[in-house]
């Protein structure tokens, strides 16, 4: 599975550990310096297929009654390969002589 | 307060199942945005707006995609079904003569019953494990139910026999061969280990009989329709009105009816296999 953008920010956020859906917003906020901002509906409507596709499992609830996100071993798979796959696309870039010192 | 009832509203946009399952949540995070905006009214309703629109939509095609290629697949297996019985019956009569009654009958029964059977697997193929086999009961299924439910009408009392001439007859056998069907597929489920879906296949089915039944009289009107019409018709029009217009007019009917039902299991796959330990894919 190759996941898109704004579902590569989500898996990236659930990397830091468990979360619930207004503290991946406020994470992929932070992350990509107000560039991506997710509505609750593209949120969960992703988060649903994720649980789907056994990528994310719901942990239980924090102390305000959320309910909370993890990453599973095939999601830690995902992001890893997805990581590597962005690290590759850089190396050509750069071979290209593209964003030299980035 | 006015806002939260906005997108309340809003909400309902969503699939029932999906509402059910995040609503309160979405809920919550909109008054945490709408408490810690930082642009103005308009904007932040924009943003909203839009959000709810492309992911309501979005939930909503998922929801009509396996109904969808459910109906799809019930009207290919019913033309494939129709393609190959007339080809069969075309070139047995053109090299070695008329085809028998009771081999038509068997021969007709058989395809529908791989019909049937193609089109169940393409949306449960992901349930099941031994798939090939799916077929073998489908077909039997479909070789029992057609020469049974004619032979029926034939040692039926004489005042009967006139039945088959009536709509209400022709409606009552296509139940007969649904209900043959749906044992067939029973049988499968339980040979297949499947006892405790078994259960949830026959409460599903339940619809199966009165589906075939509406779809019989939907076949008679449209061929009432063709029969009606087709002398002025080129030979080629006809040939399409046996071989699509009827069996598609069948399977629409039977998809539509046999839909929701089937997506409900559908929806409920991941539920299912956890139960029964095994994936699906």
């Amino acid at each position: 599975m190759t996941p898109s953008r704004v579902e590569f920010y989500i898996l990236l956020s659930l990397l830091n550990g468990p979360r619930h859906g207004y503290r991946i917003m406020q994470d992929i906020e932070a992350d990509t310096t107000g560039e991506v901002k997710l509505g609750p509906g593209t949120l969960y409507s992703v988060l649903k297929r994720f649980r789907l596709s056994g990528l994310v499992e719901e942990c239980e609830a924090d102390s305000d009654r959320r309910r909370c996100y993890r990453l599973t071993r095939k999601g830690r798979g995902v992001v890893t390969e997805e990581a590597q796959r962005v690290r590759a696309l850089m190396r050509l870039v750069r071979q290209r002589g593209l964003l030299r010192h980035a | 307060m006015k806002a939260d009832a906005v997108y309340s509203s809003l909400l309902r946009l969503y699939p029932p199942a999906f509402r059910e399952q995040y609503g309160a949540e979405m809920q919550d995070i909109f008054r945490e945005l709408s408490r810690t905006r930082r642009h103005g009214c308009i904007r932040f309703w924009a943003f909203i707006l839009v959000d709810v629109v492309r992911s309501a939509a979005r939930e909503r095609r998922e929801t009509l995609q396996p109904q969808v290629s459910w109906l799809l697949m019930c009207a290919a297996a019913a033309i494939v079904g129709a393609v190959l019985f007339y080809g069969l019956h075309r070139a047995y009569g053109a090299f070695i003569g008329p085809l028998p009654i009771a081999a038509r009958l068997v021969l007709r029964g058989a395809l529908v019953g791989l019909g049937v059977g193609w089109a169940q697997y393409a949306i449960l193929g992901n349930l099941l494990e031994r798939r090939p086999l799916w077929l073998v009961p489908s077909v039997a299924g479909g070789v029992v139910a057609f020469p049974t439910t004619f032979a029926i009408l034939e040692l039926a009392p004489p005042v009967t026999r006139q039945l088959p001439d009536h709509p209400v007859a022709y409606s009552v056998i296509a139940g007969l061969i649904g209900v043959l069907l749906l044992v067939a597929t029973l049988k499968c489920l339980v040979l297949f280990g499947r006892r405790q879906i078994a259960t949830t296949w026959v409460q599903l089915n339940m619809i199966t009989v009165p589906a075939v039944i509406l779809a019989n009289i939907a076949y008679l009107t449209v061929h009432a329709f063709t029969l009606s019409h087709r002398a002025s018709w080129p030979e080629p029009l006809v040939l399409l009105s046996h071989v699509v217009m009827n069996p598609v007019a069948i399977a629409m009917i039977v998809g539509a009816t046999t839909a929701r039902p089937l997506w409900h299991l559908w929806s409920t796959r991941a539920m299912v296999a956890s139960r029964l330990h095994f994936k699906p894919s």
